[in-house]
């Protein structure tokens, strides 16, 4: 178990699993090994095994609320649920979804299988066996972002993701979404108002929209000796361009240090983009492409600046929350060179 | 006033007493991180310490230079986020001043919040 969860804590958690899988499924459910997984930075992960009466045991991941939403556009356990059903029922590979959302010990919650793999970026890019297959992990990767982006949110399932008919664009929107969140901060930050009113300045013409999974990088995928396992971290699908998925992909801090693989730091940029062009028939706009690279440093600035609130506000105390206030300027300094670099073009 | 050990090397002591008796001896894989995180905001704090006040006379003057003369610095600084926002630098020569201005300034919060980041 983990001395770092109380006790108390992890017995309401034991219990409220038992007591949700009796209801769910007229058996008698015993959890056993529970333990909290390397989580994400809005939910816990837990992991236990479901050992029902008859002898049938079920190995499974439990996604839960913690205190506090990441950004404006976090979405409920319930609706992400269904984004990752709809994903699974398409065939893109994730962790197969179980049961219907729940509450456990007072807080959202859902259930998918346990996939065996690596998580942790750091240690993917780092991987000696990783890098021996890397070309093969592009790949996966590509075509599952592919599978997404087909995925059909005008749908009944995923109806809800249909964009705004009011002449705002995609690009638009998410910067409308980053100053609402930059000023929700309460900080003056010169650096990222510079960036913000370039983009607007130089913000790309309408382009195609698809549904995205709006966190797809290194860190949100479990990755085995075979490669893909699954794409994880739903909470912020949303309808927008394809260039900012491919392109937030791309941001340095999901490198975890391979700088020199400026994909996730497993692929050269162009290696990944000609992987998708393949995987999904679509031409990328490399112009397009840098411009949302950008926003994508932009956007993981203030999302580390929100998260310090959450230790701030007492929403959450934590360490690694409180640490995130001074990462910001790493994104900051990263999005500066990017701009410089695009007027010297 | 105070005696030593200084504010600095208060720091500097708990930060060797979370490496080597929390995070070296950690037994799961959670605290040892965390540990970690906190002995690198300690090793934050202390450089902050030591920069802090080059630190804020160097943004004074940054802010003097880009026309923000009166008033205190944190007021000033959202003076000209405000008047980033609202277009006031958007002709080349006031934003290559202001992108100087924020390189320069991002530049010294990463020599306090990570030294080793190459931009």
């Amino acid at each position: 178990m983990n001395p770092a969860t109380p006790n108390n804590a992890l017995d309401a958690v034991r219990d409220g699993i038992e007591r949700f899988l009796f209801a769910e499924t007229k058996r008698a459910a015993r959890v056993e090994r529970l333990r909290m997984l390397a989580g994400g930075a809005s939910q816990e992960s837990w992991g236990f095994d479901a050992a029902f009466g008859d002898g049938e045991r079920l190995a499974l991941v439990m996604r839960r609320d913690m205190g506090g939403v990441l950004t404006l556009l976090t979405l409920p356990r319930d609706v992400e649920f269904a984004v990752l059903s709809a994903a699974y029922d398409a065939g893109v590979i994730v962790a197969r979804p179980y049961f219907r959302p729940a509450q456990i010990a007072g807080k959202p919650a859902f259930f998918v299988a346990f996939v065996e793999g690596e998580t942790v970026g750091r240690r993917i890019v780092a991987d000696p066996a990783i890098a021996a297959m890397r070309s093969v992990l592009v790949r996966q990767l590509a075509e599952a972002l592919a599978a997404i982006h087909r995925l059909d949110y005008r749908g009944p399932a995923l109806a809800r993701f249909v964009p705004p008919n009011d002449g705002s664009t995609p690009f638009g929107r998410e910067l409308a979404r980053l100053y609402a969140e930059l000023d929700s901060i309460e900080e003056a930050h010169p650096a990222l108002e510079l960036v913000l009113r370039y983009l607007t300045l130089h913000a790309p013409p309408p382009g195609e929209t698809v549904f995205l999974h709006g966190d797809f990088r290194m860190g949100n995928v479990i990755v085995g000796a075979s490669g893909l396992r699954a794409v994880l971290d739903w909470e912020f699908a949303h309808a927008g361009d394809p260039h900012e998925e491919l392109a937030w992909f791309c941001v340095r801090a999901w490198r975890f240090g391979n700088d020199a693989l400026e994909a996730g730091g497993i692929a050269s940029r162009e290696e990944w983009l000609a992987a998708y062009e393949i995987a999904s028939g679509r031409r990328l706009d490399r112009e397009r492409i840098a411009a949302y690279e950008i926003m994508g440093n932009v956007r993981w600035a203030i999302g580390a600046l929100m998260q310090a609130r959450r230790h701030l506000s007492g929403q959450e105390t934590s360490i690694e929350l409180a640490s995130l206030g001074r990462v910001a300027a790493e994104m900051e300094s990263e999005a500066l060179r990017m701009v410089e670099a695009a007027g010297a073009r | 006033m105070h005696d030593r050990p200084t504010l600095g090397e208060l720091l500097a002591a708990v930060r060797a007493y979370v490496l080597e008796e929390v995070a070296g001896v950690a037994q799961d894989r959670r605290t040892r991180f965390r540990a970690l995180v906190a002995a690198n905001v300690l090793a934050i704090a202390e450089r902050e310490l030591a920069s802090a006040e080059g630190d804020a006379v160097a943004e004074d003057e940054a802010l003097h230079a880009l026309g923000y003369a009166g008033g205190g610095t944190g007021e000033r600084r959202a003076n000209l986020c405000a008047e980033i926002r609202a277009g006031k630098f958007d002709e080349a020569p006031r934003f290559a001043e202001a992108m100087r201005y924020a390189k320069a300034m991002v530049g010294r919060k990463l020599a306090v919040s990570n030294p080793r980041f190459r931009p």
